[in-house]
Parts: C-alpha cells; sequence; structure tokens
C-alpha cells in the first residue's frame, strides 16, 4: 500500500515538476532549449542527414526505374514512328513517282498499282497488279512507270489485273527514235531485251533513245521505252534494219506501276 | 552503460527514421520504444524518474518546451506498468493493449502540458495525423524491437 502510494505521489512529484519546468522555462524556451540543442545537434544529427540521403539514395532509384519504364515505352513509340514514316516514305515514293509520270508524260494516271507477282512460266513476261476492275482498270490500259513503258493490261478481274509487258514475245510496240527520224515495230525479246526492227535508212548507233511513237497504237507517244544497245549488220537488200534495245525499265525490280488513260 | 547505449542508439536511430521518411509519414518513436525497453527491467521509483529524464533530454535535443516529452513519457512509463499488472505480456494482443495504452498515456501527457502552456496547435485535431501514423508504425516494430532486444540482452547474459 506505502509503496503504491510511494509510487503515485512520485508520478505527481515530476509530474508538477515537468509542468513547473514547463512554465518557467517558457518565456526562454525558444533560446534555452535551442542552444542546447545547437551544441548537441552535430551529434545526432548526422544520423538525420544519413536518413535524408538514403531517402535521397532510394528516390534516385525508383526515378531511375521509372525512367527505364518511361525509355521502353518511348522506345516502342519510336519503333511505330519508325513504322509509320517507312510507310510514309513508300506513299511518298510512289505519289512522286505518279507526279513524275504526269510531268514527263504528260498522261492521265488512272490509278497506282502494286505488282504483287510475275509470270512464273519464263516464257512469257507478264506482271500481276494487286488492282482490277475495282479499281477503275480496263484491258487495252497502258501501263508505265517513272522510268519508261511497261506494257498493256490483258485480263482484267475485280481485283486483278494482267500486264503484258514490252518484252512479252506477245507485245508490239510501236516506236520511234528519241534523236532522229525512224520509225518501226519493238518486239519482245526475252529474256530482257527488245528486238526493234526499223526502217534500213534511220541513223542510229547503240545508246540512242527509243520512245513510243506509233500515232494511232496502244501506247502513248513520247514514252520511254528502251536503250539501243546494239545494231545488227544490215545484209545487202533486206527491208529492215535490227536493233537490241535495252529496256528502260527494270521489270524484275518493279514494284508499283501507273496505269494510264486508254487512248 | 548498456542503457546509455541503448538511449544513444535510439536518438541515433530516431534521427535517422526522421530523415528517412521525411515529411510523407511520422517516423516511429523509437525513443519511447527504448525508454519502455529500459525502465522493463528496472523498478518504478528508478524507472520513472529516468523516463521523464529521457523525455527532458529530447525536449532539450529537439529544442521544444522543457517538460512536453518527460511528463508525456513520464505518463507512458506509468501506464505500461499499471497495464503490465493487469495485462499478460507474454500475449501478442497483451502486447498491444499495454503498448497502446502507454502510447496513448504519453500522448496525454503531452496534450496535458501543451493545455497548460495553452499551446493552441497541440491538440488531438490539428495532430491526429501525427498521432495516428506514428502509434501505428510504433506499434508495428514494437515486437521486433523487443524481440531483439531480448536476444540481444540473453546473448551478453550468457
Amino acid at each position: 500500500m506505502s509503496d503504491t502510494l510511494l509510487r503515485r505521489g512520485l508520478l505527481a512529484g515530476l509530474l508538477l515538476l515537468g509542468i513547473l519546468l514547463a512554465t518557467i522555462t517558457r518565456q526562454s524556451a525558444p533560446s534555452l532549449p535551442g542552444e542546447f540543442a545547437a551544441s548537441i545537434a552535430p551529434l545526432f544529427g548526422f544520423s538525420f542527414r544519413l536518413g535524408q540521403n538514403t531517402r535521397a539514395s532510394l528516390a534516385a532509384i525508383f526515378d531511375r526505374r521509372d525512367l527505364r519504364a518511361e525509355q521502353r515505352r518511348m522506345q516502342a513509340e519510336l519503333q511505330l514512328l519508325r513504322q509509320e514514316n517507312q510507310r510514309l516514305t513508300l506513299e511518298n515514293r510512289r505519289l512522286q513517282a505518279t507526279l513524275r509520270v504526269q510531268a514527263v508524260q504528260g498522261l492521265g494516271v488512272v490509278a497506282v498499282a502494286p505488282v504483287i507477282d510475275d509470270d512464273p512460266s519464263g516464257l512469257y513476261r507478264r506482271l500481276f497488279l494487286g488492282a482490277g476492275a475495282a479499281q477503275g482498270l480496263r484491258v487495252g490500259m497502258p501501263v508505265t512507270s517513272a522510268n519508261g513503258l511497261v506494257g498493256v493490261i490483258t485480263e482484267v478481274t475485280a481485283n486483278n489485273a494482267v500486264v503484258r509487258t514490252i518484252l512479252d514475245p506477245e507485245s508490239r510496240v510501236g516506236v520511234r527514235l528519241a534523236g532522229a527520224p525512224g520509225r518501226g515495230i519493238a518486239y519482245g525479246a526475252p529474256p530482257r531485251m527488245l528486238r526493234v526492227e526499223i526502217a534500213p535508212e534511220a541513223s542510229v548507233k547503240p545508246g540512242d533513245k527509243v520512245v513510243s511513237g506509233a500515232l494511232q497504237g496502244l501506247y502513248p507517244a513520247g514514252i520511254t521505252v528502251g536503250t539501243v544497245e546494239q545494231v545488227l549488220p544490215v545484209s545487202p537488200g533486206a527491208l529492215k534494219k535490227v536493233l537490241l534495245v535495252r529496256p528502260a525499265v527494270q521489270l524484275s525490280l518493279l514494284e508499283e506501276v501507273q496505269v494510264l488513260r486508254p487512248l | 552503460m548498456r542503457l546509455i547505449l541503448l538511449i544513444v542508439l535510439a536518438f541515433i536511430l530516431q534521427g535517422f527514421s526522421s530523415g528517412l521518411l521525411g515529411d510523407t509519414i511520422p517516423p516511429p518513436d523509437l525513443i519511447y520504444l527504448a525508454t519502455l525497453l529500459v525502465v522493463a527491467s528496472l523498478s518504478p521509483f528508478i524507472g520513472l524518474p529516468l523516463a521523464f529524464s529521457i523525455g527532458l533530454l529530447q525536449d532539450l535535443l529537439s529544442a521544444g518546451y522543457p517538460g512536453l516529452h518527460a511528463v508525456g513519457l513520464l505518463l507512458a512509463v506509468y501506464a505500461y506498468y499499471r497495464l503490465s499488472r493487469l495485462v499478460r505480456w507474454d500475449e501478442l494482443a497483451g502486447q498491444m493493449v499495454i503498448l497502446g495504452g502507454s502510447f496513448v498515456a504519453k500522448w496525454l501527457g503531452i496534450m496535458l502540458v501543451a493545455l497548460w502552456l495553452r499551446l493552441g496547435q497541440f491538440n488531438p485535431l490539428t495532430l491526429w495525423s501525427v498521432m495516428v501514423p506514428e502509434m501505428l508504425l510504433t506499434l508495428l516494430i514494437a515486437p521486433l524491437a523487443f524481440g531483439l532486444y531480448r536476444q540481444l540482452y540473453a546473448g551478453r547474459s550468457k
């Protein structure tokens, strides 16, 4: 019992002492404990700064993790943009080619069609287009590219078309020399040449340009057909001079062609 | 000597946890826990003045009103002694009751002095956002701190 009383007495005494201390030092509280704290601060302050530095380090680590996630996100976005850029570059190339055809050849382009396949037989030289009647293509429409004449459409389905190229053995193109008088007919001579028969009086040499030229043929006049590579010797009494002409268009590398309004 | 080291370590760790947690969340009251650890093995006649002294030191170190933490820790330790006789410390629920009651007593002591000094900002309505997280964090780490101290103390004793 006396123990409890003593304990309570001690508690009450210390409580009063605490309140008394707080009351007495209230006026000087900002200066007295402050001075004491300032003199002791370096002793305990380092642990506070250590904690702050640890926190800053952790924040830096988490920030770096955030940055990594951000980097991954941006890389994915960059990949998408690159693909979009690639698509736009191809689109741009296609439109530029169309503009070039229109500017150089001065013709109405009906459609720009992708080349989806070529004739696998090796005998014929035909191309298959990924566009057909639904896109406005019709049989007899000339097909060209920025580099030169490609051929003519011979078959059309709803979404596909077949082009008989100028290299096809069945192809006949009315041609003339670009820099000199003389007209003739270009026959397809697979695998990669044209055989042009022209008047024997025509003055022609290797390197001369050959363009489409027949006025009422399938093809518009003035489209580049190819370059003379060889002039075969004319035998006495021959009615034609034979030229071997390399086509201006590399058919195997064609990706897209321009289909022109028929004559 | 060990008790002094424990108190010094508690002040150092309190500073560290304050710096670590910053303004986001109030740190656990490690000095309060260390005080309980110290007085647990002492009689109330030594434990109560010791708790008062540690609280006074805390007031001086934190440049506060001398008596604020002193009375807070005094009442906390008194409540600890009283509750320890009523509830079994061996069970976790008992520990939570003793520590929770003691922690509330600490804040009652602080409030009492604050009321006496007419410190308007020291009231439960404005300080609940400090008191509640501090109490939860303190109670959360208390079993760990007590267990660690017991292991170290047992190790030294052997």
